[in-house]
């Protein structure tokens, strides 16, 4: 059963980076702003930002169906589900309260030198309140693995 | 970096002398084998709730699995 789980806690931290690291490209790729700092072809970065969401709500389908857990047994839910599991995502949760004040901060200040609209500033700080939580329990799970 | 550094614990040694390995005491514990590793490990302090139940499974109480440093 310990395989078992050992498998299943990875391919759930797998899908959890890839979740988040699309999700950020969906988010800031689609930015106006972003096409503008690029300085290239906005249907290329919307095209970039598509496919980002294609990704993103395929692992979105794919956890909720299977919560990454089908077909395992109650001992390996149970497992995956652990009192070490419950504190990482706590944690995750901590570090992500963390990095929207940092990304704010950031935001803010990058405002005082550029023009950064009130719904993109939001965005930018919703997108790292998001992400950054996702990231920080894949990490969390991945030590001591 | 250990969450409590004056807690002890010789969970790792009850855990051997019961001819366990980690996964085994994970499995009976319905926990993973992570989360054994860093019981042992001082990273990671268990629940009374799991504190019970490993000194259940090792047969022993659980002043004997864990202890506070002198």
């Amino acid at each position: 059963m310990s395989d078992q789980v050992e498998k299943l806690s990875s391919k759930r931290r797998r899908m959890l980076v890839v979740m988040a690291i699309a999700f950020i490209v969906w988010q800031v790729a689609g930015l106006q702003m972003f096409s503008d700092f690029a300085g290239g072809d906005r249907r290329l970065t919307s095209f970039v930002s598509l496919l980002a969401f294609g990704f993103w709500a395929v692992t979105l389908i794919i956890l909720m169906r299977q919560r990454g857990v089908k077909g395992a047994p109650p001992e390996a839910r149970a497992a995956l589900n652990d009192e070490l599991v419950q504190q990482n995502r706590m944690r995750a949760f901590r570090a992500g309260y963390w990095v929207m004040l940092i990304a704010a901060a950031i935001v803010f200040t990058a405002s005082l030198f550029v023009r950064i609209e009130g719904n993109v500033a939001a965005q930018l700080i919703l997108v790292a309140g998001v992400a950054g939580p996702m990231l920080a329990f894949a990490r969390l799970e991945g030590r001591d693995a | 970096m250990p969450d409590h550094p004056d807690l002890q614990t010789a969970l790792k040694d009850y855990r051997q002398a019961a001819g366990l390995t980690q996964a085994d005491l994970a499995a009976k514990a319905s926990v993973s084998r992570k989360t054994i590793n860093t019981i042992e490990n001082g990273v990671f302090v268990p629940t009374t709730v799991l504190a019970l139940r490993l000194a259940r499974v090792l047969n022993c109480r659980v002043e004997d699995l864990f202890s506070l440093r002198d």
